[in-house]
């Protein structure tokens, strides 16, 4: 079959008829959701679903769950503005919160049913947004080569004792970031830097994920680390024999530090009203549970329950972060990090 | 030689001239954002300075490595399976493309796990070297493809012509084979380079301090939009110095070769242990880089289809890779086949600059991509929206995804359409002018049935490469648009690895699919 002038500009019309047809159908089937619910989540939502799955029985909503990353999620939401088809914004991290807060993105919403549920410390004192879970990072042990008394500080994996024995999630992690930009607020620049110094002189193994340090841990390569504990809970789930365990740091300090998994309705958000019941559904207690449970995780109400996997190693003093206060210091950490060398 | 580019009949610029650099600018203009970024904010980048040695020293020794070993790696088995024969050797020839369909990413996972697996904690995989044996091992395909379609399309006169002249076979093929693909050569390693420089899960797996994570550090630690821009400008300028090199390289030569089309015929037979270790060696580096982690991420989908993790999204990113993949090789493929034949067809310097303009896109990490896609679409999109209150088209749709794609992948497929029409002697087309057809009619008659060959690899890269775009993906599609490898790292950002394996498996595997066709159709056409 020769190719000709005639074939060619046929053959190139059909396919940009192709693909402007792929177009607007896809415009099509994204437009059509006035009445949609469209959450944004940074949370992963594979397996933790099914609040949203009951919510949307129980209210006969139409629920689209859309994932992204904080920066991704916060980028498209700038960029949509009023236009934006998102109704609520879930974040996994405090200082995703405050951002999305700073940045204008979130509706002033105060809500009494909620806030009976949420304490006044995880909750914006204008309803922009609400704690949902609580993850505590904290310090990781072998349980076969360390005591627990040998690293029951934050400032403790300085001690040279670790030197080539530390693991920690890079730099670039999120939850990282919050917890140095939180210390900076409550100890001031120079102590932390002075205490991160000290812990990039042990020459820590920088590892991608939480998980990789446990691992770490537990195969000999380092002998402490710092993680979420919901990490931790997962690898006891699958191995109750796994011989990493938690030490609640800072227990006669100010406690363990807590980050906020949290929840706000956006501005200009078409469905308002069901955005609403899904704050407030999201938040009773029985649901907190629900979440913490599927993951590990500890429920903003102290009450609510964590899992047989983690409440085995008791319960602790919790220093939950300071939302504002650390927000403020975001980039300043950013900086700081980079410049200790925590890669 | 250079054509007159203005007609004699019309003082006015080429056609093919003014379609290109619109082409190009379509593509390209978005990337005018960073540079900008400079303008708008002078200082953003002073608070990061201290990231910029640490990211100098590891895009060095990227570029480097990578560079050395995809060249060695990719040329010596093209030239392998094109030059000898040797029992396997029909089967290794389209099975050593294979890695092409395993993201680095996925790659970088297994081989982590792999090391913890088996206890080898003293292999240093977390540092610039293990980046670079990590890419050398998944990259070489891009020279290889690009070697082996330059040796095939040599034909056998040339390399028995220098043995004749008392050359023994190897340096038969190293001194005259190899040089006379050297365009191809040098375009795949370019390729290969562009991809590492802008790889962003691997180094962040592994902990390089790169460009790309340090654009990551600045951007998502500190949201800082106009920093990353500046950061993504410099390795932009990297991409930018490379690809010069690349032209410096082939310097006005050409290498095309009348009638010289077909198999590499004639090859050396190897026997006994030679034949053993043609086969052995690169059946290991398959097995390593390409059966180990499609066994392992199988053992993880059948333990999390058992725990019941399946998410019934799958399907529909499954379905969405697919259809986003195939719709930008029609896309990305025929704006390349436009620029490459431009370039030919009316030589200008103005055609040459929009052509280098519209393919640096690729060594750039596509969040920054994305978000240089996104300013100026998104600021088109308000306005629209505010005169017609349609919504945000632009930014809404996948348009703003295939404005992403086209700008980040058009080089790939520009390097092949490239290459593939380095190959066809000018006399021809200077024989069809003759004959009285105007260029489009030269270009549809003449060259397309000619180069379908490269159309096809280019096609398959496009193809393979968007399967596995996350970053850009995950910025800018639609709602409702999420691809496999969003579900990926969904799971992998929760270290919720056997989540991720099916996903992952999928995008392997669909990836594989085509790999394998296309390089059988490119077989029979070559």
């Amino acid at each position: 079959m020769p190719m000709t002038r005639r074939k060619l500009i046929l053959g190139t019309s059909l396919l940009a008829l192709l693909v402007a047809g792929a177009f607007v159908g896809v415009v099509l089937a994204t437009s059509g959701g006035g009445d949609k619910l469209t959450v944004y989540t940074a949370r992963s939502h594979y397996g933790e679903e099914k609040p949203f799955k009951r919510f949307a029985s129980n209210e006969g909503a139409d629920l689209t769950l859309f994932g992204g990353d904080a920066s991704s999620l916060y980028e498209r939401l700038k960029n949509e503005g009023a236009g934006t088809r998102a109704d609520v914004l879930i974040t996994v991290d405090a200082a995703n919160l405050w951002r999305a807060e700073q940045a204008g993105l979130l509706a002033a919403d105060r809500d009494p049913a909620v806030e009976r549920h949420v304490p006044a410390d995880l909750r914006d004192p204008q309803g922009r947004w609400y704690g949902l879970t609580v993850r505590a990072r904290t310090i990781m042990r072998s349980t076969k080569r360390v005591k627990p008394a040998d690293a029951a500080t934050y400032e403790s994996l300085g001690d040279p004792r670790w030197k080539g024995r530390l693991c920690l999630r890079s730099g670039t992690s999120e939850y990282n970031v919050s917890f140095v930009a939180d210390r900076i607020a409550k100890d001031g620049a120079a102590a932390t830097k002075a205490m991160l110094k000290r812990w990039m002189a042990n020459d820590p193994d920088i590892l991608g994920s939480d998980t990789d340090v446990l691992k770490a841990i537990a195969n000999g390569a380092c002998d402490v680390g710092f993680t979420n504990s919901y990490y931790l809970g997962r690898e006891l789930e699958e191995d109750p024999g796994f011989p990493v365990a938690p030490v609640w740091a800072d227990q006669k300090g100010r406690g363990t530090h807590l980050n906020l998994s949290g929840i706000g309705i956006v501005k200009g958000a078409d469905q308002k009203e069901q955005a609403r019941k899904l704050v407030r559904f999201l938040t009773e207690p029985s649901r907190q549970r629900a979440f913490a449970r599927s993951n590990h995780e500890f429920g903003v109400d102290s009450q609510a329950d964590t899992t047989p996997e983690i409440k085995q190693f008791g319960s602790f003093k919790r220093d939950p972060i300071d939302v504002a206060g650390a927000g403020e210091h975001l980039d300043d950490a950013v900086k700081m990090m980079s410049s200790v060398g925590w890669r | 030689m250079r054509t007159p580019v203005w007609r004699s009949s019309a003082r006015r610029p080429d056609g093919w001239t003014v379609f290109t650099v619109l082409a190009a600018a379509l593509v390209a203009g978005p990337l005018l954002v960073l540079p900008a970024s400079f303008v708008a904010a002078p200082d953003a980048l002073g608070d990061f300075t201290g990231l910029l040695p640490d990211a100098a020293r590891a895009t060095a020794i990227l570029v480097l490595g990578v560079g050395l070993g995809t060249l060695v790696l990719g040329t010596g088995l093209a030239a392998l399976v094109c030059f000898c024969d040797f029992p396997g050797r029909g089967w290794l020839e389209w099975a050593l493309v294979l890695p092409l369909a395993m993201p680095s990413y996925v790659f970088t996972l297994f081989a982590l796990g792999a090391r913890d697996g088996l206890g080898l904690t003293w292999l240093s995989l977390r540092s610039s070297g293990g980046a670079v044996v990590v890419f050398c091992l998944t990259l070489y395909p891009y020279v290889y493809l690009l070697a082996r379609s330059a040796f095939l399309s040599q034909g056998a006169e040339l390399v028995e012509a220098a043995r004749g002249l008392g050359l023994s076979p190897l340096r038969a093929i190293a001194r005259v084979a190899v040089p006379m693909a050297r365009p191809a050569i040098v375009g795949g390693v370019a390729l290969a380079l562009m991809e590492s420089l802008a790889d962003f899960g691997s180094v962040n797996l592994l902990g390089v301090p790169s460009f790309t994570n340090a654009i990551y550090k600045v951007y998502n630690g500190a949201f800082d939009r106009a920093a990353a821009l500046q950061l993504g400008t410099m390795l932009v300028s990297v991409t930018l110095l490379l690809l010069l090199l690349e032209r410096a390289s082939r310097g006005r030569a050409r290498y095309s070769q009348e009638g010289g089309a077909g198999r590499a015929g004639a090859p050396l037979r190897l026997r006994g242990p030679a034949a053993l270790a043609a086969v052995a060696g690169p059946g290991l580096l398959l097995a390593l880089v390409v059966v180990a982690p499609v066994a392992q991420l199988a053992v993880w989908t059948a333990q999390s289809v058992s725990a019941g993790l399946l998410a019934p999204e799958f399907g529909t990113a499954a379905r969405n890779s697919l259809l986003l993949a195939a719709m930008s090789i029609a896309l990305v493929v025929g704006v390349a086949l436009v620029l490459a034949y431009g370039r030919r067809a009316s030589p200008s310097t103005a055609g040459s600059r929009a052509v280098r303009v519209a393919t640096i896109g690729y060594g750039l990490p596509g969040s920054v991509v994305a978000v240089a896609v996104v300013v100026p679409l998104g600021w088109l999109d308000h306005r629209l929206d505010d005169a017609t209150g349609v919504g945000l088209l632009l930014t809404g749709t996948v348009i703003a995804l295939f404005a992403a794609y086209a700008l980040r992948f058009l080089a790939l497929a520009f390097q092949s359409v490239d290459a593939g029409l380095e190959r066809v002697p000018r006399s021809l087309d200077d024989a069809a002018r003759g004959l009285g057809s105007d260029r489009l009619d030269v270009l549809a008659r003449v060259h397309v049935p000619l180069i379908s060959g490269a159309l096809l690899t280019a096609a398959l890269l496009v193809f393979t490469e968007v399967m596995k775009e996350l970053p850009a993906t995950l910025l800018l599609r639609p709602l409702g648009g999420d691809t496999l490898a969003v579900a990926v790292w969904q799971a992998t950002t929760e270290s919720l690895y056997r989540t991720a394996a099916l996903p992952a498996l999928l995008i392997v595997l669909v990836g594989l699919g085509p790999v394998a066709l296309l390089i059988r159709l490119s077989r029979r056409v070559a």
